[in-house]
């Protein structure tokens, strides 16, 4: 076995690998070998000095790593530090020594480029078609997720749960606690299109939600679902049925303009959020983790 | 309006539906009959000294319940030690949080008044043998429960991980060069369970390793996990690890089992064994739920007289 960099010729490989890797994950979806054509047409603009290595077994690829470098950007959601992030990495079931070269591989890196933490799956480096926005590592994908464990990596605390809601229908929406106007604006979004609900009291935004309509990979169902970005509402107005008064809205929003299915997401430990969609009809789907290492750089 | 009252044989049907669905997400959960609520005894796992149950009546309906119990002093390896107080079930309807939260300060009121400081909640060891599969605490799919608990301050304090491997092919496995004898294999019952494989490896006449793989199901008893073996027991002493012995164990019981019958095959393990995620993904079992206990340290009610 041997670890290579990427060539173009390689793409046919890695997509076959990533699209077995990411069978049994909810919400995401095969993606043809274009995507995978160069790593210029993957690169994030968050990150410096990427790279991607593939470990080739009798000349096939067996896994393959993605890293680069955060650049020092204040900026959400960068991380502070300049850590080097993997994006993806991966390698097939029963193959722990391909994982485990490639970690190895990551720590080189990590020295040569004089960083002493690397974060791995963080939502901020994720690949644009792979799980939903802030989704890290699967906990589908197992034998990934113990590999980081196995090798000195630890679950960097940011996990991030999944819900979905198949068929919903919009909870009766509550006689809002204030006088407000709801206010939808339609535009291009990241997975196609963007709605953004807006409570307004005059001139004043008391809260909002956003939805994207559409997956991030490719899927006939894709026009069907639609995802819940953000629920934001004014602090001083938190606990008083806002929050629940602008996501049935923009809900009800979503099923007129057709969609079917719904998904929303939050940290693993944010309780109250957890208990106010799952007891609005979401149900869980899938958990995601980021992990993260200290290197010493001797 | 909500009431919150203790359960009478009468309510047993109706605690039991909502039983079923609650837990109905969750995997291996099939819906129950009121006959395993009406007698409590029924439903016993690790010994308790009391037990009770509180049902939430609203408008006549019952819309959840909370199962208590007192823990008796640990007498066996597994029992939860420290004679914690224990919330063996809490179930509420979907969009009844309200219930939920009602519940569980009831459910806490009855564990305080009997002296209870510490509380454990959804631990396997007081789970309904009907729930789920052996050693699983509160499933993640049940997702409105699990919040519950976090909002009203409980902790994580175990996370147990199932994996399923269907219409398994267990492989073939040369057996190691390791100075031991390996006797057993298809027995009538499996400790507690049913009839599977269980095969024990010995050396100078001691035990130094295990394999136990029953079957969990019949034709009378859970027919849902009928075709399911579920390895329960996978053991190797220390000084004999790291020589392919567990993964020769666990593929010959595997092999053993497939040919009297079960055609899938489920296993655990505890959240931070990466080892054994590796282990068992690389049999190609996958992931198939996440459960989780939880614990609290009740704050001591304040006494009459005192700041």
């Amino acid at each position: 076995m041997e670890i290579v960099a990427f060539e173009p010729e390689m793409a046919e490989g890695i997509t076959r690998l990533y699209n077995e890797l990411i069978e049994p994950v909810p919400d995401v979806h095969p993606v043809p070998a274009e995507r995978f054509a160069s790593v210029g047409a993957l690169t994030s603009k968050w990150l410096r000095d990427e790279r991607v290595m593939v470990a080739l077994h009798d000349g096939k690829a067996a896994g393959f790593v993605h890293v680069g470098v955060a650049r020092p950007l204040d900026e959400d959601p960068v991380p502070k530090g300049e850590p080097v992030a993997i994006r993806f990495l991966g390698y097939r079931v029963g193959q722990r020594d391909v994982g485990r070269r490639l970690l190895e591989w990551v720590d080189e890196y990590a020295r040569e480029q004089k960083r002493g933490t690397i974060l791995a799956w963080h939502y901020f480096a994720r690949y644009p078609f792979y799980h939903c926005p802030w989704g890290q590592l699967s906990q589908r994908m197992t034998h990934v997720q113990a590999l980081f464990g196995m090798y000195g990596y630890a679950e960097a605390g940011d996990s991030e749960i999944y819900l979905h809601w198949h068929d919903f229908e919009p909870p009766a929406a509550p006689t809002p606690p204030l006088e407000v106007e709801m206010k939808p604006r339609w535009s291009d979004g990241p997975l196609g299109s963007r709605m953004v609900l807006r409570a307004m009291q005059g001139d004043r935004e008391l809260g909002s939600c956003c939805m994207d309509r559409g997956q991030t990979s490719p899927s006939p169902e894709a026009e069907d679902w639609c995802y819940c970005d953000s629920l934001d509402v004014e602090d001083g107005l938190q606990g008083k049925g806002l929050g629940k008064y602008v996501l049935a809205s923009a809900l009800e929003e979503m099923r007129r303009a057709g969609c079917k299915h719904t998904a929303i997401s939050t940290t693993w430990n944010n309780y109250r959020a957890a208990l106010f969609y799952t007891n609005l009809g979401y149900r869980f789907a899938d958990q995601t983790y980021s992990f993260k290492k200290v290197v010493t750089r001797g | 309006m909500l009431e919150i009252v203790p359960f009478e044989p009468e309510m047993a049907e109706a605690v039991a539906r909502c039983y079923s669905e609650v837990a109905a997400p969750a995997p291996f959960c099939e819906p129950v009959g009121g006959e395993w609520f009406a007698d409590l005894k029924k439903l016993e796992r690790q010994p308790l000294a009391e037990e009770q149950v509180l049902v939430a009546v609203a408008e006549g309906e019952v819309v959840g319940f909370a199962h208590m119990g007192l823990a008796r002093p640990a007498t066996d390896d597994w029992h939860c030690k420290g004679e914690p107080g224990v919330i063996r079930f809490l179930a509420y309807r979907v969009r009844e949080r309200a219930v939920g939260a009602a519940l569980l300060e009831a459910a806490e009121g009855w564990l305080r008044e009997r002296g209870r400081p510490t509380i454990v909640a959804g631990h396997c060891n007081f789970m309904y043998p009907f729930y789920h599969l052996p050693f699983s605490h509160i499933s993640e799919r049940m997702a409105h429960v699990p919040p519950l608990f976090g909002m009203a301050g409980y902790e994580v304090e175990e996370s147990e991980v199932f994996f399923a491997w269907e219409d398994f092919e267990a492989p073939e496995v040369e057996r190691p060069e390791v100075e031991v004898e390996i006797v057993g294999g298809w027995q009538k019952q499996v400790s507690e369970f049913g009839p599977g494989v269980e095969l024990r490896v010995l050396r100078e006449g001691k035990r130094v390793g295990v394999c136990e793989i029953p079957t969990l199901g019949s034709d009378e008893w859970r027919p849902e996990l009928k075709e399911w073996c579920f390895c329960t027991g996978l053991h190797v002493d220390d000084d004999i690890q790291g020589r392919g012995l567990g993964k020769y164990l666990l593929a010959r019981g595997l092999r053993e089992a497939r040919e009297r019958g079960p055609r899938h095959a489920l296993i655990s393990t505890d959240w931070n064994n990466h080892r054994a995620y590796l282990f068992y993904t690389n049999f190609d079992y996958r992931f198939l739920d996440r459960t989780f206990s939880f614990r609290k340290a009740l704050k001591a009610a304040r006494r009459k007289g005192t700041e």
